[in-house]
């Protein structure tokens, strides 16, 4: 039934929340299974959302409204996946705003990407410490940790927490990506993460890329 | 410390370009179907925010291309010194000020992080940055008006983190204010809490040499041409401080 997966992923792309969640339906009445709605229609959904953020088609508003047409539709689905050995997460990442930061706008925004992308998030919040992170990584075993951070004075807090990550042994058991307003390619280098991006849209990519 | 003048419940505009402008629409109209959220958060905000301020007039001793020295012997310089020089050339006095719209309003931002409703929680936010700069332009103005009272003239207000003036300026701008008394901190990382608010020092003289400018005219001057909330008339950072400004696509 490929006419009710294309009009959902349009649904979601155009953030019509009442429309993903009517044909949501309307498949799952007609036998569509639910793992399929989810692969062919909302990731790829997602994946055009991210190509036109990243375009400056979409901003930040428009890129919500289908991030919550997309949730209205995952929530009638995810009952209904739990469980199946195909639902496979693209990843786990660790994600956090480093100590002596408190900013969350951007690290939230970066999770929901990376959570449309079918990837695992375990948040911890702003002002983590290095000693946090390693002990969340030890607890959940991610593929990424992403790192937050938007002032000059706390970016350093990045490479400190690589360098615990390190300290720890488990830097090259996790890929790191750091991002906000003062990081740019040079100083993710400097540091030795392995990547930067500088939206939620580049880095659901960069996850992608760097889990393949 | 020179008394320092407190302002509280002041009137704070928030205008809905300038919510739209903090969520990043570089000029364009605003997305229609969100129009009504967006109203709904300047309501909101109009009962969250609380504005207070506080400022003081202090004498300025000297500008050299170190930076400028005030009579009280404090000192605003470091790597910012060539271009504060610039910017005070001809300053007798500073005022220093620090703005707020209190903590209510992102503590609100919160919530709706943790009620799953990041549509509404950056909406929010926004109106927030934009009421943040409206209160940070009324008390400019008053500033402004209070100098021409006394025959002076008030240049641009500089900030720090922002333009050439790195961000540790801000520990000898709080060592000149009680902000504790309008409510406001500073962390060791600098950051301002709440962080709805602003902080700059304003030169003020007979003879200023940098021309008064709105407070958005920043915008000129900053080279993160990518940014969120750069005003869309103002596509390249000027070079008007005599300091080339390097271009650079993202920061
Ligand atoms: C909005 C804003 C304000 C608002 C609200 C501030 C707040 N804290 O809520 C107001 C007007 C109040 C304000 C005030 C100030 N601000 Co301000 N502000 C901004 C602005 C324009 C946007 C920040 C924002 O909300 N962006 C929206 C979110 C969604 O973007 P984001 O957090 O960057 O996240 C995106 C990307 O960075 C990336 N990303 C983020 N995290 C991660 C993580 C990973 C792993 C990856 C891959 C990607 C990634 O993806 C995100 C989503 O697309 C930035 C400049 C800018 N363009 O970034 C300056 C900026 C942060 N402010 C700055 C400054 C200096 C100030 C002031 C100190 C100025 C002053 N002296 O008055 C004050 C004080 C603030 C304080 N509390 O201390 C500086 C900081 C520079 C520095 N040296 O550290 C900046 C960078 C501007 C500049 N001058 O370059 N500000």
């Amino acid at each position: 039934m490929p006419g009710v997966l294309d009009e959902i992923k349009q649904a979601v792309i155009d953030g019509n929340a009442g429309a993903a969640k009517e044909l949501t339906n309307k498949a799952l009445a007609a036998k569509v299974d639910a793992l399929e709605i989810f692969q062919v229609a909302l990731i790829p959904a997602m994946d055009e959302v991210g190509r036109r953020m990243q375009a400056e088609e979409y901003y930040i508003p428009e890129v919500l409204l289908s991030a919550r047409a997309m949730r209205t539709s995952s929530e009638i689905l995810k009952p209904l996946i739990a469980g199946n050995p195909n639902m496979k997460p693209a990843g786990k990442v660790v994600i956090g705003t480093v100590r002596g930061d408190l900013h969350d706008i951007g690290k939230n925004l970066v999770a929901m990407m990376l959570e449309g992308a079918s990837f695992e998030i375990s948040d911890l919040g702003i002002n983590v410490t290095p000693d946090q992170f390693v002990a969340k990584v030890n607890e959940v075993k991610p593929n990424l940790v992403a790192l937050s951070a938007m002032l000059t004075t706390t970016m350093m807090g990045m490479k400190e927490t690589i360098e615990a990550l390190k300290q720890a042994g488990v830097r090259s058991s996790v890929k790191v990506m750091v991002g906000g307003a003062p990081v740019n390619q040079r100083f993710a280098d400097e540091i030795g993460a392995d990547g930067y991006a500088a939206d939620a849209a580049t880095a659901a990519n960069l996850a992608k890329s760097l889990v393949a | 410390m020179e008394t320092a003048r407190l302002l509280s419940g002041f009137p704070v505009n928030i205008e809905l370009t300038e919510v739209w402008r903090w969520l990043g629409s570089h000029g364009r109209k605003g997305d229609p179907r969100l129009a009504g959220e967006v109203e709904e958060a300047v309501a909101l905000a109009g009962e969250l925010i609380e504005p207070k301020a506080a400022y003081s007039r202090l004498r300025v001793r000297a500008v050299d291309p170190s930076g400028v020295l005030l009579e009280n012997g404090e000192r605003l310089n470091g790597s910012a010194g060539p271009y504060l020089a610039e910017q005070f050339r001809g300053a007798e006095e500073l005022v220093v000020v620090v703005v707020t719209i209190g903590p209510r309003l992102e503590g609100r931002v919160q919530d709706l992080f943790g009620e799953k409703r990041p549509l509404e929680a950056v909406i929010l936010d926004a109106t927030g940055s934009a009421a943040s700069s409206a209160a940070s332009r009324y008390v400019n103005g008053l500033l402004c008006e209070e100098a021409g009272n006394d025959g002076l003239r008030a240049g641009r207000i500089v900030r720090p983190g922002s333009s050439h003036w790195d961000i540790l300026g801000q520990r000898t701008l709080f060592a000149m204010l009680p902000t504790e008394e309008i409510g406001v901190s500073l962390t060791t990382s600098c950051l301002i809490l709440p962080r709805k608010s602003g902080s700059g020092v304003v030169p003020l003289g007979r003879h200023l040499a940098a021309e008064h400018e709105p407070s958005e005219a920043s915008c000129r001057h900053c080279p993160n041409t990518r940014c969120i909330a750069r005003i869309v008339d103002i596509e390249q950072p000027s070079t008007a401080t005599g300091t080339v400004v390097k271009v650079q696509a993202t920061q």
